[in-house]
Order: C-alpha cells, then sequence, then structure tokens
C-alpha cells in the first residue's frame, strides 16, 4: 500500500492548518505542527488503512503534534507578540485568542483518548462514523468516549473560568 | 446511534463558536510542502521488528515521480517528533501491533538556520543559532522564553546532526545541553539522542550504557523504540 503524500498535503494541508489554529497554535508553532503531521503521517503510512477515510486519520496525528507543541510552548507563548491583522476588530480577535487559550487549556486536562474524539468531532466536524473507522473502535465507544470528553470539557473550562477570575 | 448523544452544552458551543479557523495562505502552503518533501526525502535508513528485514534507505525509498508526485512506500516506520511532552498521546490511535521505530528528521524552518557544529573539540564552539525574526520576547519573561528556545534549539542541533550522519556533532549538542539544561524540560528526549548518536558513532559499548541509563531512567519512554532501533 502507498500513501500518495502530496495528494494528500494538497487536499488536507488547509484543514490541517485551520484545526491547529483552532487548537490555538500560532506562527512558527503553528507551520512546525503542520509539518509534523505530514512527515509523521508519511512515517506512519504502513499503519494507513486505504480503505479508511484519511482525514480523521491525519488530523488524529495533526492533534497529536498539536498537542506536543502545546505543552512544549506553554510556558512561552505568552511572549509571543501578536502579528495584528489590520481587517480584524482588535476586540473579537482578543477574543478569539482567549478563547482559542481557554479551549486548549481545557482539552490539555482531558484523557488522550477523550481529547482526540472531542477535538475532531466538536472542533474540526469529523463524523463520529470517521473517527470510530480511523480509531478502530465501534461507533459506540466514540460517542461513548465523546460524551465523557464533553462533561470532562464543560467542567475544566468551569475550573479554568473560576480561577482565573 | 447520534440520538444517545446529548447537544453541546451552551458554554461549551458558544466557546467553541469564538474560535477562528485560519486559512492556509498559499505561499506558506508551497513553503512547507518543500519543507516537508525534504524532511521525506531525508529519512534515515530505518529497521523494522527484531526478525525483520532491512529496510532501503528512506532517501531512495521515497520516489518523487516525474509529475512531482511524492510517493511513500508503506514500509517506513519513523516518528517525527516536535516537541516531546505531550507524546504520550500518541497511543491514541495507534493499533497494539503497530510497531513504530523514532527517528528524527526534522528539517529546520528557513529562518531558523541551526548550523551543526564541527567535529568534537576541547572547547565546544556554541550553535550558531538565529531565532525566529517575528519573536521578540518582552524584558521580563524573556529569560524563560530565551532559555526554552535555546533548549529546543540544542534538541533540533542534535537531530539535524544525527541526520547529516555526524554522530559528533549530535554529541557535541548533546553535551553542551548536558551543561545547560541540568534539569531541562526534554531531557529525556536527549538522552535517546545520545543513544542513537552512540550508536551511529559506531561506539556500541558506549550506547549500550547509554540505553541502560536511559532504561533505568525511563522505563515507559516514548523513545524506547527509537533507543532499542538505535541498538540494532
Amino acid at each position: 500500500m502507498k500513501l500518495d503524500l502530496r495528494a494528500v498535503y494538497e487536499s488536507e494541508a488547509g484543514g490541517v492548518y485551520s484545526f491547529l489554529g483552532r487548537f490555538g497554535l500560532r506562527g512558527p508553532d503553528l507551520e512546525d505542527a503542520v509539518h509534523d503531521t505530514f512527515v509523521t503521517a508519511m512515517s506512519r503510512a504502513d499503519s494507513y488503512d486505504a480503505s479508511r477515510p484519511v482525514r480523521p486519520w491525519l488530523l488524529g496525528i495533526a492533534f497529536r503534534m498539536g498537542v506536543a507543541r502545546a505543552r512544549g510552548v506553554k510556558e512561552t507563548s505568552a511572549e509571543i507578540p501578536e502579528v495584528a491583522d489590520p481587517k480584524q476588530d482588535p476586540e473579537r480577535a482578543l477574543e478569539a485568542r482567549q478563547a482559542q487559550a481557554l479551549v486548549q487549556q481545557a482539552l490539555l486536562t482531558l484523557p488522550e483518548e477523550q481529547a482526540t474524539v472531542f477535538a475532531l468531532y466538536d472542533l474540526q466536524g469529523v463524523s463520529a462514523n470517521e473517527i470510530a473507522l480511523s480509531m478502530g473502535t465501534p461507533v459506540k465507544t466514540t460517542y461513548s468516549r465523546l460524551r465523557l470528553a464533553r462533561q470532562a470539557f464543560a467542567a475544566a473550562v468551569k475550573r479554568l473560568e473560576g480561577g482565573a477570575r | 446511534m447520534s440520538d444517545e448523544l446529548e447537544p453541546l452544552d451552551p458554554g461549551s458551543r458558544s466557546l467553541l463558536s469564538a474560535l477562528p479557523s485560519p486559512p492556509l495562505p498559499p505561499e506558506l502552503k508551497a513553503r512547507l510542502w518543500a519543507r516537508v518533501e525534504a524532511s521525506a526525502l531525508a529519512l534515515p535508513p530505518v529497521t523494522t521488528g527484531a526478525s525483520g528485514p532491512s529496510v532501503a534507505p528512506a532517501a531512495k525509498a521515497v520516489g518523487v515521480g516525474a509529475a512531482g508526485k511524492l510517493v511513500v512506500p508503506a514500509i517506513i516506520g519513523a516518528l517525527v517528533a516536535g516537541a516531546g511532552g505531550g507524546i504520550a498521546i500518541d497511543r491514541a490511535l495507534r493499533t497494539p501491533e503497530e510497531k513504530v521505530a523514532i527517528r528524527y528528521i526534522d528539517i529546520p524552518r528557513q529562518r531558523e538556520v541551526v548550523t551543526p557544529p564541527a567535529p568534537p573539540a576541547p572547547e565546544p564552539v556554541a550553535p550558531v543559532v538565529t531565532p525566529p525574526p517575528t519573536v521578540m520576547p518582552k524584558p521580563k519573561p524573556a529569560a524563560v522564553a530565551v532559555a526554552s528556545a535555546e533548549e529546543r534549539n540544542l534538541v533540533e542541533l542534535a537531530r539535524t546532526a544525527l541526520l547529516k550522519r555526524e554522530p559528533a556533532g549530535a554529541l557535541d549538542a548533546v553535551a553542551q545541553h548536558r551543561r545547560k539544561f541540568a534539569k531541562g524540560q526534554l531531557n529525556e528526549e536527549v538522552d535517546a539522542l545520545e543513544v542513537q548518536a552512540f550508536a551511529q558513532a559506531g561506539r556500541a559499548d558506549e550506547a549500550s550504557a547509554a540505553a541502560k541509563r536511559f532504561r533505568a531512567k525511563y522505563p515507559h519512554s516514548v523513545f524506547e523504540d527509537a533507543v532499542r532501533a538505535a541498538l540494532k
């Protein structure tokens, strides 16, 4: 089985970049995480089942790369200056940054399988069927993980918001 | 089945709806592809399971066709790890029987020029590191930010040297890391790189000793596959 990396990159790079951006990565860390995602995907070609959709498999890898980056840059991210976008309302930009930080922090507190399912389903809109196929688990298990993940996520957000006050 | 799932609570829904979805600019997409392609072509030789046959060098196994398509055979087992800390989550989608030999093959960003040092010298020369021009640490937290960036750069330096089959340069970077970051965040990764560097240098006894120390210190490390592969 061969994986046409160029074709996969062409069709999926935008989605991976956007997904990791929603997760709160930016600048060099965002670029590195996208790079790592595709190189890791290439190196994992032997674990890719061509009968299954490539997107959730790739986004699963992307999320792991994103988490690794987020943990690695956690202490320094506050020092990365914002790149001002003249077209963007500063207030909305700030709101978005705060939301990203909160979502990222909350996700980092979740067990890995729950965090992955939540990120794919609720952050990126991948269907439960696709997630189940890519993880090799029954759909029922995916929903069960998602339900627990949502509860844990909501609790983490509440806790983090409470701590920030 | 989806009807078993209750709706996302309003607070979470509101929070997620505030997240931006940044588009990938075409110029950046092309630049990133160049990095990905370069990393693919730089993959070092990798061996699979204990009794498995040696795999041809990835640089040969990865083909770039006439149409510019990069086709990757399904035999390559390697993992590019960015930051070490969160790799444990890697297990989430990994099948139980999957064996992955961890190698470090990242190609640095163009604007972060990391030059491996010369072969070992009595007084190791500090790495030439050009930090990203867009990152301007603020005065107070600068010490933390610079130290962390320096630590990551040293790890990248070691990786790059291994990629170039320059184990001496990798060992030099490892030594520098040890001196500067006795309690660094990437010590586990660096210790694994040391095993790989000794092995690549043909210093089998030192590689075995380093691996023994590594396993005693990190019995459940995510870098264990890389250490094991290096010793073969």
